[in-house]
Parts: C-alpha cells; structure tokens; sequence
C-alpha cells in the first residue's frame, strides 16, 4: 500500500515538470515585484526581442535556409455585412435602381480588424486566439493573401518581410498556408500522396531521386513512418489514417518545399489532447529550426498552452495582448484581471475577452479597457518603432517568375495521370461495383430478352432491346462520372488554387485515366446481352454494336463531365443530369418518330446521342435482313416484310451510318472540351 | 417544503455492459463482442448536474445508453430511479435522452416545434409550458424563426427544449457542447445549470473538452477510461480525493482537463502508451477500493416514493400532433413550404406537359402509332417518376425522424405512415386530376368529352404516381441515402415496364412463366388503361394510299398486350389495389422493430 502510493506520488509528481516551473518560477517574482511596486508606473510587461539565432540554421540538404520575420502593421479589414435575405435584398435594390434612376447605395460594410499590428519572428510559435468571431480566421487569410472574395484590405496595411512590403507573389513563394479542414483524395497512401506533392511542388530541375529523398526525409520529420503506406482513407466512410496523422500529413505537403514561413488555421480541431499535443509539438519542432510559425487555436489545454512562443489575443478585431505566456499573466493582472486558481489560462483569456450574450454592454466595456491598455504597453510602442524604422534586414531573393508552376506541363501531367490511374485502380466504387453492376444489367437484360426469333413481335423487342442498351449506358455512365469527379473536386479547387498544376494537365490526366475503364464496360456489357438476346449473327455486325455502345458509354461520360464540371456539388449534378438527359432521350426515335418530330425542335435531335447511337444500331440489325427472312401472318398489316421496310418505318436509312459514327465522335469532343471551359472558368473564378 | 418531484435519486450500481463491435455491415458475421463498461456507480440527484467525462471509446454513449435502456447487448447492474428498477417504459415516460443530432422538420418554427410536440399537457397549460422553456432556454427571441435558419447553438438548445417541454425528471444529454465555440458551450452549461436548479430535474451530461469556465456549473464528475471509472462524485471531492492520492492539481490548470487527461490513454508513443495504460488501471483500482461496492437494498424508501407513473400521450394524440406537423410543414410560408407544395401540387402536371411539345399532331398511320406507342411509355415513366422524386424529396426528413423517436416510443410506424398518407394522397389526387387534364387533349378529341376515358386516365396516373411514392417509401426504411433508395426504385420500375408495359416488350413473345408473373404487377394495368384511352376510345382519322399503312387497333393492341380488347373495369380495379395494398404493406412492415444494422445507419 505504502509503497504503490509512492510509486504513484513519484509518477504524478514528474507529470507536469513545466507547469510546476510555472508555478515556482519568474512570473511569482515578476508578480511580487509588481505588487511591491505599485499600479501608476508604467511596466515592462513584453519584449520584442527575437530569440537567439538556432544553431543549425546553415544546415541543410543543399536548401537555402532563409529566416523570415514576418510584421504587419495598420491592418484595417472590412466585409460585406452577412444578414439573412441578402441575396434578395440586393436584387431588390438593383431592380429599383435599374427603373428609378437612383443612385449607386454602397453596400454597408463591416469592419472586421481594427488597426491591427503584430510580429512573428523566425523560430519562434506564434499562437493567435479568441473567442468565435474575434477575427482569428480574418487576420490569418490577410497574412496569407488568401482572403476570400468581399473582404477588403485597406491599402494603409503593412505587411513585411524582414522590413519590406510583401504582395501576394512573394507570399506564394515563402508561406506555406495549411487550411483547417484537410482534403485528400482518400484511397492513396500517404506515401504515394507525398510524392505526387512532390513531383508538383518542388522545382523542376531536382531529379525523380531528389525528390524521393526529399519525401522520405519529411516522412522522418513528421514521424509519418509507421504510416506511409496506408491508405489516407474517407473520413466516415473509409478507415485510414488518425486524425494526428491526417494533420500531419497536411503539414509534411506544405513542408516538402522546406518553406521559412507557415501559416495554420486550426490545427488541433477535432483531435484529442494528446494528439492535438503531438501535432503542436511538429510545429514546435518545425520553427525551432529556424522557420516562423503563425497559427490558429480555439481552446488549447494547459499543456498546449505552454508550447507557445508567443500568445496573440484578439477581441472584437482589436488585439488584446501579444507577448509571452508568462507575459500575459502579468498583463492581465495588470488591467485587473488575473486568472483564479484551478483555472486554465487559456480558457481565461478567451473568457474575459467574449462577448457574453445578455451582458454585451459590459463585455464590450471590458474588452476596449484591455486593448486599450495593450495599445499603450511597452510592447505596442516598441513594434510601432519597429516598424516605423523599416529596418533593412537580409533582402529578399525575387522569385525567378512571378506566380510561375515548378514543374512543367509535361511534369504535371504524369503526376496527375499517374495519381488518377492508382485512384481509378482502388476506388471500389469505379471498378469492381462498376463491372459487377454492368454484368447484373446485362444478364437481366439478356433474360428480358432471351431469345429473339424474326416474327412480327420479335422486331419490335428488338428494337425495345436496342433503345434499353442506350438507355442503361447513359445513365450507368453518367451517374458514375458524377459520382467521382465531383468528389474529387474540392481536392482539386484547392491544389488548383495553390498552383500546383493547370487546368488542362488536371483534366487530361484525369479523363486519360478513366479511359480504359469506360473501354472495358461496354465490352462486358455487350458480350454478355448480344448473345443472350439473340441480335444479328455475324462478327462484324456484334463488332459494329460493340463500337457504338462504346462511343455512347464514352459520350455519356463526356456528357458526365460536363455536368459535375458546371455543378456545384454532387447532389447539384445528380439533379440537373437526369433532367437534362430526358429531352435527348425523347429524340432517339423509340419515344417519337424521327418523322413526328416538330420543326421548331429539330435542331434540338441534333445534339442528341441517343438519335445516332440508335439509328446505328438498327441499321446495323436490320439493313440486310432480306424479305422472307420474318415470318409473317398474312392478315396482319403491321408487319414489315424486311429489314428495309422497318428502316422507312423509322425514318431511318442505312447510307446514314457514317454519319452516326461521326455524330458521336463529335459529340464526345465537343461535351469534353466544354467540360474543361466550364472547370477552367470555374477554377478562374474561385481565385 | 420541497416542491413535487424535486427529490428524485438515479442511482447506478456496478454496470457492466458488454455491445457487440459492428462488423461493418448487415450482411456480415456477427461481430466480436466488447466489454465497454467495467464495474460502473453514480448517483444523480434532483437539481444536479453531473458530468460524464472521457475521450473517444472511453464508454460515456454506452453508459448514458445503458441508463435509458437503448443499448444492444449484455448488462449487468442496476439502474434504479427513487430505489425502483428504471425500466425502459419508466424512462421513455419520465425521463428524457438529447443526442447529438438535431433533426427538426423544415419549414417549422422554433414555437411550432416544441408545440407539436406530443405531451400530457395540453390546451393553456401546454402553451404556458411551451413559453417557460422558450424563456428558460434563451430562445424566445428566435420563437417565430424558422429551424432550418437556426444556427448550432440555438439548434442544441431547441432538441433540449423538446426533452425539457415534456417535463423530465431526469436528463441525459451526449456531448451537448460538441462543435460548440466556447462562448455558447459556456452558454448552453449555464442554462442547463440554472434549468435543472428551477426545475428539479437532474442532468447527466457527457463531455469530451470541458472548458475551465463550466467546472462551477458542474455538480458532480464522472471519468471514464475503457470503461473503468477513475473517479465517480462531487466535484468539490473531486480535488481533494486525487490531491490524497498524489496528484494535485496545479494552480493554472483546468481541473476537468488535467484529469482528463489522467484518464486519457497517451497513445503518442509505444513506451507513453504502456506506462498511461498501467496508470490508469492504478488508478480504477484504487477508485474500487476507496469505494466499496454496494448493492442499494429495492424499495428502500418506501412505496410512497416510488415515482408515478403517469403515463404517456395516446397513439391518437400523437397522431394528431404529427398531423398538424406535417400539414404546418406543408403549408409554411418560406421556401420550404413553396417547395412542398410545388413537388405535391405541380411536378406531375409540368413533368408531363412536356409532352405537349413533343405529341401533338400525331397521325393514325404506323408512324403515329409507334410514336403513341413512346407517349404511353413516357406517361409511365414520368407518373413513377415524379413519385419518386416529390418522396425523396420530402420523406427522408420523416423518416429520419421516426429513427430517433423510436427509443422515445413516442408512436409506431404505422402512425407515423397514416399521418403521411393523409397528408400526401389528397395531394396527389388532386395533382392528378390537373395532370389528366394536361394529357387529355393529347390522346383524345376534345370534341368529344368522355367522362368516363376521363377517369380512366385519373386512375391510371394516380396509380402510378403513388405506386412509386409507396415502393420509396419501403425502400427508405432500410436504405438511408435517398439518391441510392431512388435508384433502386427506378431500377424495379424500369424491369417493371420493360415486361410488362407492352410498349418495350411485347407481351406475346414472353415466356409463359413471365407473362403469368407480370400479372402481379401494376404496371401492366396502368399500361393497358392507357392503350385502352390511346387506341380504342376513339375514332380513328386515317386514308390508307400507297405510301400509308393504316393498322388496326384491335392488332396492334393484340401484339403489344396480347388483348385485343382489354377490360377496364378490372385494369381500374387492379391497379388501385396495387397502390392502396403497398401502402398497407409499408404500414405493416414499419411496425417492424428494425434490426441493428439499420438502426446503426440511421443513428447519425
């Protein structure tokens, strides 16, 4: 008994060694002294001193390793004011401006940071917090360059590096931007997805075995070793990676190009306190050689707390307090709030700077005392000489080209083509479920069907048959492109957005990949149903079936693409194709007559793949069936006599073959390339 | 004097539980078992708010499960409410349970919401009761707000206000805070704080990041670890039972967080996990021995304690309220009523006035006939089309709901199906009258009206349409994704036409065993309505010359459907029966208890 308490006693004492520091250390001094001194004098409560250079910072595998301080200064942010019925508001004033001649009412705006200032120096963890909509999110896309369409910066804003104006350009070369909420495609392995990120981020001139090197050496980093070879896997649907190792991965992306600044929103959300505490330390580590880290955090435990460098406080868009975790002790205590016994710092912060529903008055109150009191601190003072100096530190090296790919298109190309094939060769959902629904169909089909003689009612059944292959390769084939394109979508907005490849490589790579899938459907489909149905013998008839039902299959997931390219999301393009689909559905000539059709939608029949494929087929069944060939009763009038004749009956004739063979082919180029117009406009218009 | 109902004791005594881990599919083996709860106590009083704190897999859902008699699988111990055995029927009608999820009906407001909810009460009092807990919940301000406009917050305490409207006495809630930011998390403690002081009603919550700042609002705490419990009572104790026993808490340390990150597996490294692993079951030792485990003798205080039991709302009241609910739901102004009333109303009539722009001035030669031939096939396709799509589009959220109400008991399936058809079959009755009233001219002379062709042509696409509306219904009973129950709808439906429609296959040439199976299908009935209206309720306008062939109805009929002069009195009979019968087959089947793989479908 005695001794196990012992045992218990020594392990729980060696638990928490820094917050025991915390506890005996410099902030008590720090706090006596103030108390000794007394309230009126003006105190030493942070430093802008950077921290003593790291030793290592010359190391490096031939990476030029390059210290960033980053400061920004005058920051004043607006925004679109966000209320319910905007939308239709604003329809409303632009109507009655359009009739009433008014004049142009700006848009009321928001002002989301107010006079913001700061600095993040290069190895230090720089941690900005608030409460919800204190402006956290805000500030980090400023830094960034990434602030989404409607929010303003105001020219008066200052952002340097190492003493000088940064733009967007310099950003991209420098700042690696990690995002709350990590998009992969889910059936590589994390292996696999760092050497496509390696291949697409890293400059051109490094051989396939540097970068290969370069993954493994950031897999090290990262401590993602146990784990490169599993699958990244589908968040509720796919079992893979933890969500530790998904973070980490989203860092060792960002990392493969060694860049000196990093910049995350969030990024223990949604993990448990050891893993959130796994992830910050790979930061920690990350800026101890020498990069600066800038990052987002909602509601960090105690031991996260005292992983931080720096503490940003942010309140109403004001900042609140920047400095040291032990700083802030002092600081708070300083404007009458010190944090209470039992009480997580963190937490306390966050608390006495919200805006408490039913005492907002007070709140607000609260929060300008202390940014007020933070405004004239030593600490405010210091950054404002700081900056107002423009030291000229190191200069800056220009980038060789502005916003400029780092591999070339050929390199882009087989990267994506080469990740598109592993994905078409594991998503289950493309392969196995798509060849065992095509031979389900197809049996069913072919046992609808079975066995076709040439009699008055077998003509009709066969072009019933005929018309139901069309129809289940369209949707069949439409619907699975939807599926999986649209999917991978965000994935590709967001790695678009970070240039790391173009448009047309994405595109060509992803559509090359897929081919040979939307080969081997039809192929299966057809060698199955045209037997059992019992359609024309012959090895050149079943060859010319085989290559029209192909052309549809390819059509329809050309028609696929262009659908999940315009859509907005999946369940967007799984209600506008069906929709879309029926009006070339009713011109194939099983619905109505080819003849029937009215003149003011002709034109319309033109464009629809149905009418060709169809008209194909039945040519191909019926244009040599000679007269004797269907057996007829003699009273019924309905009855054709030969192949021919159900031809005319259709409005069909079978010199037109040629012609579906290259309506088809055009359709597939033309639904293809507006497909990739409608993702390129698309990806243009989110940047 | 103490108030009614404010000196209620749940007691748990050593729970052990044992749930099977899924095996990933309803067509799989079972699974393996799983010990989730090992040796469990706590006491909850009246106006106490207990915590239940752990991290992922600790067990917190099995226990809050356990304890309202919702989890699968094997339990030992004893859950006892006033000293008497808390049954599953006790705690559906005297306690409550919010999950995570918050489904609400759209187009609803937040006072509707918690109006039609199913409660003793009724007239005056309910209302007083429903403002109090709008007022107790900070909610009176959004009472007129439509739920699908609701943020998170409001979400959460609005699914408390629907538990808290039925006047528990005892609440469980499962992780109430999460994805909560800390300032409503604190918000939503507080209330919940000061709501179970006001009412006597004693909270058992479970949290996985308690915030520094609802430790105050915390009563009593309850830790977690594999099942085993590391501590279990008072908060206040709480710092001085593990100060005793070697880890006092720091001064700037949350002590829920620290705690709970004593009870928390470190899973960072191999050599962290061993050592976390050994001191944690130290530690639930040492908790089972510092407290010895006592069985409370039944009945202790008395049969006059023993809470009463006064029921629940009948199945007519409740059948009342989700009447009301659904007929609020459709007519509520906003988006969500227009779009209900368009997909019950118009979708049918518009669906299939495309046709007009495709099938007038249709001759009687064989063109034409082919071409009519399309037309029935497409009256098909879209009647069962439009069923389709108008039930995705607006069960779902029903059917979701009667998922996460079933625990409570509150109503059976077939309660919640007869509200629904009341609802939506005077709704697609009168859709199909607009929609025959469409397609007529485009099969007959208007010259010359026929009442009787008329109401065939009713029956045959009111069939049709709440065929497919039933058959959708019966496959999102099981399947939870509504893309994937209407694609295996249309699936049945388009093997459905392609045998027995006549306008793709012809009768005659099918297998005997075929034609006599498609006799029990509707849509061979629906089909030869059709061709009936379409070939042989009128006179045909045809010139036989040279280049023209004019077929003869009575053939193409025989052909097509083997008949050359179909009944339509037993078409009409026949195809009413096949829509009236599978919506009293669904009645049946929803009565059904679900098995566990679909209920764990639906649980998210």
């Amino acid at each position: 008994m005695g001794q196990e308490d012992q045992e218990l006693l020594i392990r729980g004492g060696s638990k928490h060694p820094s917050a025991e520091h915390l506890n005996n250390g410099d902030s008590g001094a720090a706090s006596q002294s103030c108390i000794n001194q007394g309230f009126g004098q003006a105190k030493n409560y942070g430093t802008l001193l950077p921290p003593s250079p790291p030793e290592d910072s010359g190391s490096g595998s031939g990476q030029l390793a390059e210290n960033l301080t980053y400061a920004w200064h005058n920051m004043d942010i607006f925004g679109a004011v966000n209320q319910p019925g905007s939308g239709w508001r604003q329809l409303v004033n632009r109507t009655r401006g359009l009739f009433c001649n008014e004049r142009h009412i700006p848009a009321p705006r928001k002002h989301l940071l107010k006079n913001v200032c700061g600095v993040a120096y290069p190895g230090e963890l720089l941690a900005v917090m608030g409460s919800s909509g204190a402006g956290k999110t805000t500030l980090l896309n400023a830094l960034a360059f990434r602030s989404p369409q409607g929010i303003q910066v105001s020219p008066s804003g200052m952002r340097l590096l190492n003493g000088q104006p940064v733009d967007a350009k310099e950003m991209q070369a420098r700042c690696a931007y990690v995002q709350q909420d990590d998009l992969f495609i889910g059936s590589l392995t994390a292996r696999e997805h760092l050497i496509f990120q390696a291949m697409v981020r890293m400059p051109r001139h490094l051989t396939y075995r540097q970068r290969v090197a370069r993954v493994d050496q950031v897999i090290q980093e990262l401590s993602l070793s146990k784990c490169q070879h599993t699958i990244i896997g589908v968040p509720g649907r796919v079992k893979g990676l933890s969500g530790g190792e998904r973070k980490r991965l989203a860092f060792a992306s960002e990392a493969l190009t060694d860049p000196p600044l990093l910049i995350c929103d969030e990024p223990t959300s949604g993990l448990d306190s050891f893993t959130a505490h796994s992830v910050v330390q790979v930061l920690k580590k990350l800026s101890q050689k020498g990069k600066t880290v800038i990052l987002t955090i909602h509601q960090p435990s105690s031991e996260l707390f005292e992983l931080f460098d720096k503490i940003l406080l942010m309140a109403e868009g004001r900042v609140a307090f920047l400095g040291t975790p032990s700083e802030a002790v002092d600081f708070f205590s300083y404007v009458g709030a010190q944090c209470p016994t039992n009480y997580n710092p963190a937490d306390f912060y966050v608390q006495v700077l919200a805006v408490v529903p039913g005492r907002e008055i007070e709140s607000r109150d609260r929060i300008a005392k202390i940014c007020d009191n933070f405004a004239i601190s030593k600490v405010a003072r210091d950054m404002e000489q700081l900056l107002a100096t423009k030291n000229l530190e190191k200069p800056l090296e220009q980038p060789e080209n502005g916003y400029t790919y780092k591999a070339t298109w050929f390199m882009q190309f087989r990267a994506v083509l080469w990740r598109s094939w592993l994905s078409v060769l594991k998503e289950p959902l493309l392969v196995k479920v798509r060849l065992i629904q095509t031979t389900m169909v197809a049996i069913l089909i072919g046992l609808i069907f079975l066995g076709q003689q040439l009699t008055q009612v077998g003509v009709m059944n066969i072009n019933g048959a005929i018309f139901l292959f069309l129809t289940n390769m369209t949707f069949q084939n439409v619907f699975a492109t939807i599926n999986v394109f649209t999917s991978e979508l965000p994935v590709f907005m967001r790695e678009a957005r970070s240039r790391l490849y173009r448009c047309d490589t994405y595109f060509l790579g992803k559509t090359i990949a897929e081919l040979p899938l939307f080969l081997t459907v039809p192929l299966v489909f057809t060698a199955i149903a045209y037997p059992m149905i019992g359609l024309r013998a012959g090895v050149l008839h079943f060859f010319n079936c085989l290559a029209l039902v192909t052309l549809v299959a390819n059509v329809s997931t050309s028609f696929g693409y262009l659908i999940s390219c315009a859509s907005s999301s999946t369940s967007m393009a799984l209600s506008v194709g069906p929709p879309v689909i029926i009006p070339f559905l009713l011109f194939g000539g099983f619905f109505l007559n080819s003849g029937s059709v009215p003149v003011y939608l002709k034109w319309l029949s033109y464009l629809s793949w149905f009418r060709y494929a169809n008209e194909g087929l039945l040519i191909n069944q019926w244009a040599d069936v000679e007269p004797g060939e269907i057996s007829c009763t003699s009273s019924n009038t309905t009855c054709p006599s030969s192949g021919k004749v159900i031809l005319e009956t259709l409005n069909f004739s079978a010199a037109d073959l040629p012609l579906d063979y290259v309506g088809l082919a055009i359709l597939i180029v033309s639904f293809r390339v507006l497909a990739y117009l409608a993702l390129r406009l698309r990806a243009r218009r989110k940047e | 004097m103490k108030m009614i109902g404010s000196d209620y004791v749940l007691e748990a005594h050593n729970i052990f539980h044992t749930t099977e881990v899924d095996g990933g599919g309803c067509f799989n083996g079972a699974g393996n078992s799983a010990l989730v709860l090992k040796g469990v106590n706590l006491t909850v009083h009246s106006g106490e708010v207990m915590a239940i704190l752990g991290s992922k897999g600790s067990g917190k859902r099995a226990l809050l499960d356990v304890i309202s008699r919702r989890a699968d699988g094997a339990t030992r111990g004893q859950v006892l409410l006033n000293g008497s055995p808390l049954s599953k029927a006790l705690f559906q009608q005297r306690c409550g349970y919010v999950t995570q999820s918050c489904t609400f009906v759209p187009g609803l407001t937040v006072a509707q919401t918690l109006h039609y909810t199913p409660t003793i009460l009724s007239g005056y009092l309910k209302s007083s009761k429903v403002r109090q807990v709008l007022a107790d919940l900070a909610l009176s301000q959004v009472a007129h707000k439509r739920v699908e406009y609701l943020n998170i917050s409001e979400a959460r305490r609005l699914a408390i206000g629907i538990q808290l409207v039925r006047d528990p006495v005892m609440l469980l809630l499962d992780e109430p805070t999460h994805g909560l930011d800390p300032l409503s998390a604190y918000l939503l403690i507080s209330i919940l704080s000061n709501t179970a002081k006001k009412t006597g009603c004693g909270i058992l919550l479970s949290l996985e990041k308690p915030r520094s700042d609802v430790f105050p609002f915390l009563d009593r705490a309850l830790f977690l670890c594999l099942g085993g419990v590391v501590y279990s009572g008072g908060t206040r104790a709480m710092l001085e039972y593990f100060h005793g026993i070697g880890f006092p808490c720091p001064q700037l340390e949350n002590p829920l967080m620290y705690y709970l990150c004593l009870s928390t597996v470190d899973r960072r490294s191999r050599d962290r996990f061993l050592e976390s692993s050994q001191q944690i079951e130290a530690l639930v030792e040492r908790f089972s021995r510092e407290t010895p485990i006592s069985d409370a003798p039944l009945n202790n205080m008395g049969s006059g304690k023993v809470p009463l039991a006064y029921g629940k709302p009948g199945e007519l009241k409740v059948w009342v309220m989700l009447y009301l609910k659904l007929l609020a739901s459709t007519f509520s102004c906003g988006l969500v009523g227009m779009k209900t009333l368009f997909l019950r109303l118009l979708l049918l009539p518009l669906a299939l006035s495309i046709l007009w722009a495709f099938y007038t001035d249709v001759g009687d030669d064989s063109h034409g006939f082919f071409t009519k031939n399309g037309m029935i096939l497409n009256i098909l396709g879209l009647s069962y089309g439009c069923g389709i799509l108008t039930t995705i589009s607006l069960f779902p959220i029903w059917r979701k709901k009667f998922s996460q109400d079933t625990p409570e008991g509150l109503y059976s399936g077939t309660t919640l199906l007869i509200a629904y058809n009341s609802v939506s079959i005077p709704f697609s009755a009168v859709s199909a009258v607009i929609a025959s009233c469409v397609v007529y001219p485009l099969l007959l002379d208007v010259k010359y009206n026929n009442g009787t062709v008329f109401a065939y042509l009713l029956v045959a696409l009111w069939s049709s349409f709440v065929l497919a509306e039933q058959l959708t219904i019966a496959f999102l009973l099981v399947v939870k994704v509504p893309f994937n129950a209407a694609i295996a709808v249309t699936y049945v439906l388009v093997i459905s036409i392609a045998l027995a429609s006549g306008t793709v296959r012809s009768f005659k040439g099918l297998q005997p065993w075929l034609q006599d199976n498609t006799k029990g299908t509707h849509t061979r009935y629906a089909s030869s309505l059709l061709h009936s209206i379409a070939f042989q309720s009128r006179k045909l306008n045809c010139t036989p010359t040279a280049s023209v062939i004019c077929p003869k109805p009575a053939d193409f009929m025989h052909e097509r459907l083997g008949l050359p002069d179909p009944d339509e009195t037993i078409d009409v009979a026949a195809s009413c029966a096949f829509a009236v019968g599978l919506a009293a087959f669904n009645m049946l089947v929803y009565l059904f208890p679900m098995p566990r793989c679909v209920r764990q479908k639906f649980k998210d």
